[in-house]
C-alpha cells in the first residue's frame, strides 16, 4: 500500500479547482499533469503542475470536454488516475466508464452512480426506495377530479410543474383550490407547447425554503459516511453565492436525521468518493430530497475547514482503493466557517460579467483564512470559462467570528482591472439579516429586486482624491507588478496606445 | 487650480485640483470647502492623510480608466474630458490640455493665430513619444500658456481656442 496512492494524476481541469486538486498532489508527492487550452497558456495550473500538455482552442468543447483529448493527455504522460474537478466531465458518465475501459482510474463515482443520480425522476424514486424523504407529490393524473384529490393529499400551496419539464420551464405555484383546475389547463397547454407533452405533476410548494446540502464519502463497496451540512440557501438566479458549514438553523439532531438519509442514499448506490445530496428545509425543519451531486463541490472548503478534513486527498484514497481515511467515521465539527465566491460581474449592472485582464490583485491573509483563486497577482479572466474569480473562506470558533474575519478579509481583498462582486459581498456579510442568518433560497433574489443590496450612491471624498492622483501622477500604468515602462509598440496596457496619435523620437544621442 | 472631470457610470464629477509635492488640493465643483490630503503612493494603494484621517485606497491607473478598491468596494472612473463636438456642436470654445505629464517641445501657433480644424498647435513630448494637440475646430488662438521646453502635468491646459464659424471658406 502506497502512501501516496498513485504516482502521476491529471487533473482534467481549469481554475482555481484545479489549482487546488495540485496543492493536495503535491502534499501526498504525487506527480500532476496539468492539461489546458490555448486560452490558459499562461495560467496559473498549468505553472504549478509537473507537466502540462495542451489539449485544444478556448472553448472547453473543443479542449476540456473533448474526452479524446484528455484521455489522450493521460496517456502521453502516464497519468495512472484522472481527477475531473466540478464542471467539465466530472459528473459525465459515459467519461467514468471510459476511463474504467481505458485502464485510467477516475476520480469520482462509478458510471452507474452517476447515471442513477443525473436522471431527476429516477434519482426520486430512487430516494424513496432508500426511505429519503422527497417534496410530497403525484405524478401520472388523469382527469380533474384525480387532480384535485392529489391536491388535496398535497395541501396548498402546491406547486404544478410539467412532467417532461425541467430548469423551472413552465412551473405555477397555486395558492388556493379553486384556482386550480383553471391553472393546470394553462400548465398543460403551457407543457405542450414548450415539450411537447402535457402530463403534470402536482407537487408540495416548500418556501420559503433553505437550501442544506451533506457532504458524503463513499467507500464504493457499500459504506458511506457524511461529514456534516452545508448551508446553502444564499443564491443568486440558482447560482450559489455565499455557502457556510455548520447551517445556522441545523441542531444536532436535525444534523443526524439528513445525515442519516444522505448515507442511505449514498450507500443505496455503493457510491465511491466525495459526493453531496442536496435537500430543501422548510422552516418547520422537515427536508426533502432536492438531487445529489456526484462530484466534489465548488464549496468543499467549508467542510474542510470545520472538520478538518482535505476532501480531495480522501478522493485520492478512495480511488486508490484504500478505503475511507481512519477517522471518517467520527469526524466533529469545529468552529464555523463562511464561503464568499468573488466572480466577475457588476452587480451596479445588473450582474454583467465583466471578464477582462486583471491588473493587480490582493489576496487578504489572517487567522482562519483561506482564498482558493487561480489569478496570482494577475491573470486574464477569460470569457470562455466560468467567471468565479475566487472564493474567500473565513473560519471562526463560532459563525460570529467567521462572519467579522470575511468583513475584514473583504475589506482588505482588491481585484484592480475588472468589476467584481466584493462589495456586493461585504455588504451581504455586515446586514443584519446575515447576521442573524434570517434568510432562504429566495431572499438574495428578492433583496436585489428591491435595490437593498446596491452600492450606496454617489462616491467619497476619498476615492476622488484617489483618483485625481492617480490621473495627474501615473504617466503609465502603476505598481509593483505592471509595466512601470511602456516602450513596446502595440502593449495593449500602454495608454499611448488609447491616447493616439503618438510617434516615438530617437534616443538622445542616438543620431538617427 | 486645474480643473478634472470623472466619470462614473454616465454621471460626470467636476473637480478642481492642484497638487504640490505630496499634498493634494481638491475641490468639487460648487463646493465650498476645499479638501486637502497628503498622499503616499505605495504603488497600488494610495494612503490618504488629512487631520483625524488615514485611509488606504487601492488605485491602479490604465490610459484614461482609474481602477479603486475602496475597502473592497470596487470602482472604476473613466477621465472624462470634454468633447465640443458632443456639446450640441455649439461649443464655442475649447481648452488644449497636457495629456500626459511631458514636456513641450515646439508651439506652433501664437495667440491671435487664426487656425483650422485639425491644425497641430502644441507638440508635447513624454517617454520618448510626442502627441500633436490639434484644433478640434476652425478657430483663432485666444491664449497660449505653453512654452517650449516647459514641464507639464497632465490634464493642465496649454491654450485656449475660440470657434470661428466658417465664412464660406472654400475648401480646404
Amino acid at each position: 500500500m502506497s502512501e501516496r496512492f498513485f504516482d502521476k494524476v491529471l487533473i482534467a481541469n481549469r481554475g482555481e479547482i484545479a489549482v487546488r486538486v495540485i496543492h493536495s498532489l503535491k502534499t501526498l508527492g504525487i506527480r500532476s499533469v496539468a492539461v489546458h487550452s490555448e486560452a490558459d497558456r499562461g495560467a496559473l495550473h498549468v505553472r504549478l503542475a509537473d507537466e502540462a500538455i495542451e489539449i485544444g482552442p478556448a472553448p472547453a468543447r473543443e479542449s476540456y470536454l473533448d474526452q479524446d483529448r484528455v484521455i489522450a493527455a493521460a496517456r502521453e504522460s502516464g497519468a495512472q488516475a484522472i481527477h475531473p474537478g466540478y464542471g467539465f466531465l466530472s459528473e459525465n458518465a459515459e467519461f467514468s466508464a471510459r476511463c474504467e475501459r481505458e485502464g485510467l482510474v477516475f476520480i469520482g463515482p462509478s458510471a452507474e452512480s452517476i447515471r442513477a443520480m443525473g436522471d431527476k425522476a429516477a434519482a426520486r424514486d430512487l430516494a424513496e426506495r432508500a426511505g429519503v424523504p422527497v417534496v410530497p407529490g403525484r405524478s401520472e393524473i388523469a382527469g380533474d377530479d384525480e387532480l384535485l384529490a392529489a391536491a388535496d393529499e398535497v395541501g396548498f400551496p402546491l406547486l404544478l410543474k410539467p412532467s417532461a419539464g425541467g430548469g423551472g420551464k413552465g412551473m405555477t405555484v397555486v395558492h388556493r383550490r379553486e384556482d386550480l383546475i383553471e391553472a393546470a389547463a394553462a400548465g398543460r397547454r403551457l407543457a405542450r407547447a414548450a415539450f411537447g407533452d402535457d402530463r403534470l405533476i402536482v407537487e408540495r410548494f416548500v418556501r420559503p425554503a433553505r437550501h442544506v446540502e451533506i457532504q458524503v464519502f463513499g467507500d464504493g463497496a457499500g459504506r458511506a459516511v457524511a461529514i456534516g451540512e452545508r448551508e446553502c440557501s444564499l443564491q443568486r438566479r440558482h447560482q450559489k453565492v455565499v455557502e457556510e458549514c455548520p447551517s445556522p438553523v441545523v441542531g444536532e439532531a436535525l444534523r443526524q436525521r439528513m445525515q442519516a438519509a444522505a448515507v442511505a442514499l449514498a450507500e443505496a448506490v455503493r457510491y465511491r468518493g466525495a459526493g453531496t445530496v442536496e435537500f430543501l428545509l422548510a422552516p418547520d425543519q422537515s427536508f426533502y430530497f432536492l438531487e445529489m451531486n456526484t462530484r466534489l463541490q465548488v464549496e468543499h472548503p467549508v467542510t474542510e475547514m470545520v472538520y478538518g478534513v482535505d476532501l480531495v486527498a480522501a478522493q485520492l484514497q478512495v480511488a486508490a482503493g484504500q478505503g475511507l481515511p481512519a477517522g471518517f467515521d467520527d469526524l466533529r465539527p469545529r468552529g464555523a466557517a463562511i464561503e464568499l465566491r468573488l466572480y466577475a460581474e457588476d452587480p451596479e449592472r445588473d450582474f454583467l460579467p465583466t471578464p477582462g485582464r486583471v491588473l493587480a490583485m490582493k489576496a487578504p491573509f489572517g487567522p482562519g483564512l483561506r482564498f482558493d483563486t487561480a489569478i496570482e497577482d494577475s491573470g486574464e479572466v477569460s470569457a470562455e470559462y466560468d467567471p468565479m474569480i475566487a472564493k474567500l473562506v473565513a473560519w471562526g470558533s463560532d459563525r460570529g467570528e467567521a462572519r467579522r474575519r470575511a468583513i475584514a478579509a473583504l475589506k482588505e481583498t482588491f481585484v484592480l482591472g475588472i468589476i467584481t462582486n466584493v462589495g456586493f459581498l461585504k455588504r451581504i456579510c455586515e446586514s443584519e439579516w446575515f447576521a442573524t442568518a434570517d434568510f432562504h433560497t429566495r431572499s438574495l433574489d428578492e433583496l436585489g429586486a428591491e435595490g437593498a443590496l446596491r452600492r450606496p450612491q454617489g462616491l467619497v471624498d476619498e476615492v476622488l482624491a484617489a483618483a485625481v492622483y492617480s490621473f495627474a501622477r501615473g504617466s503609465a500604468l502603476r505598481g509593483a507588478k505592471g509595466p512601470e515602462t511602456v516602450e513596446a509598440e502595440g502593449d495593449p496596457y500602454s495608454p499611448f496606445d488609447l491616447l493616439g496619435d503618438w510617434r516615438s523620437l530617437p534616443a538622445e544621442g542616438e543620431g538617427r | 487650480m486645474k480643473t478634472m472631470h470623472l466619470e462614473l457610470a454616465g454621471e460626470v464629477i467636476e473637480l478642481d485640483y492642484r497638487i504640490e509635492g505630496n499634498m493634494l488640493r481638491l475641490r468639487r465643483k460648487g463646493a465650498d470647502a476645499e479638501l486637502v490630503f497628503e498622499v503616499e503612493d505605495l504603488g497600488c494603494e494610495l494612503i490618504l492623510r488629512a487631520p483625524g484621517l488615514r485611509r488606504r485606497i487601492a488605485a491602479l491607473r490604465e490610459a484614461d480608466r482609474v481602477h479603486l478598491a475602496d475597502a473592497g468596494e470596487p470602482f472604476v472612473l473613466r477621465r472624462h474630458v470634454p468633447d465640443p463636438a458632443d456639446a450640441g456642436g455649439d461649443a464655442s470654445s475649447a481648452n488644449l490640455e497636457a495629456p500626459m505629464t511631458g514636456k513641450v517641445v515646439k508651439v506652433l501657433a501664437e495667440a491671435g493665430a487664426r487656425i483650422r480644424e485639425g491644425d497641430a498647435v502644441i507638440i508635447v513630448e513624454a517617454m520618448k513619444m510626442e502627441h500633436k494637440l490639434v484644433a478640434p475646430f476652425d478657430a483663432v488662438v485666444e491664449s497660449i500658456s505653453a512654452v517650449e521646453g516647459q514641464q507639464v502635468d497632465m490634464n493642465e491646459r496649454l491654450a485656449h481656442l475660440v470657434r470661428v464659424e466658417d465664412e464660406g471658406a472654400p475648401a480646404s
